[in-house]
């Protein structure tokens, strides 16, 4: 076998794995070439989707609930209360949270600044 | 003991209290439970102890539909039946699943839960599966492991449970009827025809042909059809032709109302703690196996109005939930007709974005060699959910126009998911998805822009067949009544999974040995 990670090498995420490892983001995603092709493609998608869903951008929407995205546990908590009241994302599939959803959108301004509307 | 027919010289005539047509599951639990009835049994086998291939082949369909398993192969034709290729996965059936479901058309036995119920404890001995139950609470203490869904009302954990290995009906219950003085086993002794008498409502003889030629009859005071739930229903219609749709298909049943268990790759399950899953990965245990599985609560499935999907969870790497490798094939299906998918765009994408692991299929499939590495990496879950099919005439077996090399008509399979099953199994995966961000287990992915394969080419089965000879209170509505005899006749009987008027959404088998053992309870009262 050749010991060949692409996925290692690249420290690939995708954005459910973001989600799933909230107690990690957003330090460990510092740049945009540390995502795979895939993982950028779904969090651009979330993005996306916000802006053609809701009225707020992601970070008055996290404003608005109080979201300090350094509180890991604390967006954990929220994101577990958004399911129990049925504030759910669903991009292409993936079931977020709309404190996730939001999240990710504001990683994805961050990590391609030309997007961010003002 | 055991009469191999092709061995008689000339026609006979058999006697005994009690004819089984079948040594499958149902007729091997049946025979067994009326060892010491003090009744005389004769069980019809078609075939012998072991597979023959000219008994088998009687198992040609003439029609069934694409991407449907071959009734040829997805049988067994010789003693045990079917039991001698299953995987013994055992779960007793919901109470719910006996209810009428407003939501789901043709719902509802006129037997309840609390009515089986009693008989599942024996049921799972001849299963092999111990007498320990079903219950989560005391699997998760049995194997220290915690069950996640236990604070949930929306989820809960299922149990399976399995013998390892397989029990294989007859190599496992087949001596005591080999030893009993009251059972004879006729092997290769295949049903062609029965004399039923109009005035007294009676079956009265039975004709049994081995492929000999030669043509035997058993006259008995019952008869019991266990021949499997396609061939229950084929054999009733081609009696029925005879006798004018006298045997249970007043209403136009017969044959209807077939069912399998669609087996969906619908989601992906992506948690950052794989390892707390421990109930729900099989763990081996004197013989047996114990695996926990996703449902949804009964209270949820009311309240939602949808049906329930058994999940379990099976780990899987980076390669088996690759989405190229999933693009790949659906762009390589549509270049077969010379088409485009929908989202080619989309498709190439995923194709040139997961192109490690689009080369890891090519390397695997060609050279037999794994390229890298990291396609085995733990990635996530895969759910090979099985699910419950309502109940819908338009689903059915018919007779062809073909004959086997008895004589006798072969069957047709009429069959197709409907658009209503597909939605509430979205329906259901969508509660599952939230609750288990509410509980914080991780994430699921719905394949839903995979629909077509979903449903299509990626479908799998139970090989379960289900419902052709169904339970009902009346011969409107059903082929045989709460004590499985087929409507119009006072004694002609139907075990198996044919006679269930709904097909839940686990493994049949267990609640197919515990109708059995309920129906050797009846037989025995009849006197």
């Amino acid at each position: 076998m050749i010991k060949i990670s692409r996925r290692q090498f690249l420290h690939g995420v995708t954005a459910l794995t973001v989600a799933t490892q909230l107690q990690t983001y957003p330090d460990s995603l510092k740049a945009k070439e540390a995502l795979n092709p895939k993982a950028l493609s779904e969090i651009m998608e979330v993005w996306q989707q916000w802006q053609a869903r809701e009225s707020l951008s992601p970070d008055e929407y996290l404003a608005s609930r109080g979201v300090d995205l350094k509180d890991k546990v604390a967006i954990a908590d929220i994101s577990r209360n958004d399911f129990r009241e049925g504030n759910i994302f669903e991009v292409k599939g993936m079931v977020l949270a709309k404190t996730e959803a939001a999240a990710i959108s504001v990683l994805a301004e961050k990590l391609v600044p030309g997007i961010k509307i003002t | 003991m055991i009469i191999n027919t092709k061995k008689l010289l000339k026609s006979q005539t058999f006697k005994a209290d009690i004819c089984i047509v079948g040594g499958g599951v149902a007729g091997i639990v049946l025979a067994n439970e009326l060892i010491d009835s003090g009744k005389t049994v004769i069980l019809l086998e078609s075939a012998g102890e072991q597979y023959d291939q000219a008994s088998q082949d009687m198992y040609m369909a003439e029609k069934f539909p694409s991407g449907f398993p071959d009734p040829h192969f997805s049988r067994l034709r010789f003693l045990g039946g079917s039991s001698n290729h299953w995987e013994n996965n055992t779960s007793p059936y919901s109470p719910i699943d006996f209810e009428v479901r407003h939501w789901v058309p043709n719902s509802g036995w006129p037997v309840s839960f609390a009515e089986i119920n009693p008989y599942y404890s024996k049921a799972a001995f001849y299963c092999g599966t111990g007498d320990d139950g079903y219950k989560t609470a005391h699997w998760s203490k049995q194997l220290d492991a915690q069950d996640l869904l236990a604070e949930s009302r929306m989820i809960e954990t299922g149990i399976a449970k399995s013998a390892v290995p397989p029990v294989r009906f007859y190599a496992r219950h087949g001596k005591a009827l080999r030893v009993s003085a009251k059972v004879r086993v006729l092997t290769f002794a295949n049903l062609v025809d029965i004399e039923f008498n109009q005035a007294t409502r009676k079956i009265e003889t039975a004709t049994f042909q081995a492929l000999n030629n030669l043509k035997h009859s058993v006259a008995a005071r019952q008869f019991i059809m266990c021949m499997g739930g396609i061939e229950n229903a084929r054999m009733m219609l081609i009696f029925n032709e005879k006798f004018k749709n006298q045997l249970g298909n007043q209403g136009d049943s017969l044959g209807r109302y077939f069912m399998e268990h669609p087996t969906v790759r619908a989601a992906h399950f992506y948690t950052d703690d794989p390892g707390k899953f421990k109930l729900y990965q099989r763990k081996s245990l004197n013989g047996r196996s114990v695996l926990g599985f996703f449902q949804l609560t009964e209270d949820k499935l009311r309240k939602a109005q949808t049906i329930n999907i058994r999940m379990p969870l099976v780990p899987a790497s980076n390669y088996e939930l690759s989405e190229g490798i999933a693009s790949f094939h659906t762009i390589a299906n549509a270049a077969d007709k010379l088409e485009l998918p929908d989202n080619f765009g989309e498709h190439l994408y995923n194709v040139i974005s997961d192109l490690d692991m689009v080369i890891e299929a090519a390397s695997r499939k060609s050279l037999n060699e794994h390229l890298f590495d990291s396609a085995d990496k733990f990635t996530g879950f895969q759910i090979p959910m099985m699910t419950e099919q309502t109940p819908h005439r338009e689903n059915r077996i018919i007779l062809g126009d073909e004959t086997d090399a008895l004589g006798l008509k072969k069957l047709e399979i009429e069959w197709q998911t409907m658009q209503q099953d597909k939605d509430r199994v979205w329906k259901s995966l969508a509660i599952v998805a939230q609750e288990i961000g509410a509980l914080g287990l991780g994430r699921l992915r719905l394949m839903r822009e995979y629909d077509n394969q979903v449903w299509g080419s990626q479908l799998g089965f139970g090989q379960h067949h289900i419902g052709t000879t169904r339970m009902a209170n009346s011969p409107e509505t059903g082929v045989v009544d709460k004590n499985l005899r087929v409507f119009g006749c006072d004694n002609l009987f139907i075990g198996g999974s044919s006679s269930f008027s709904t097909g839940s959404h686990v493994p049949p088998t267990l609640t197919i040995a515990a109708f059995s053992i309920r129906l050797a309870d009846h037989l025995k009262r009849l006197g």
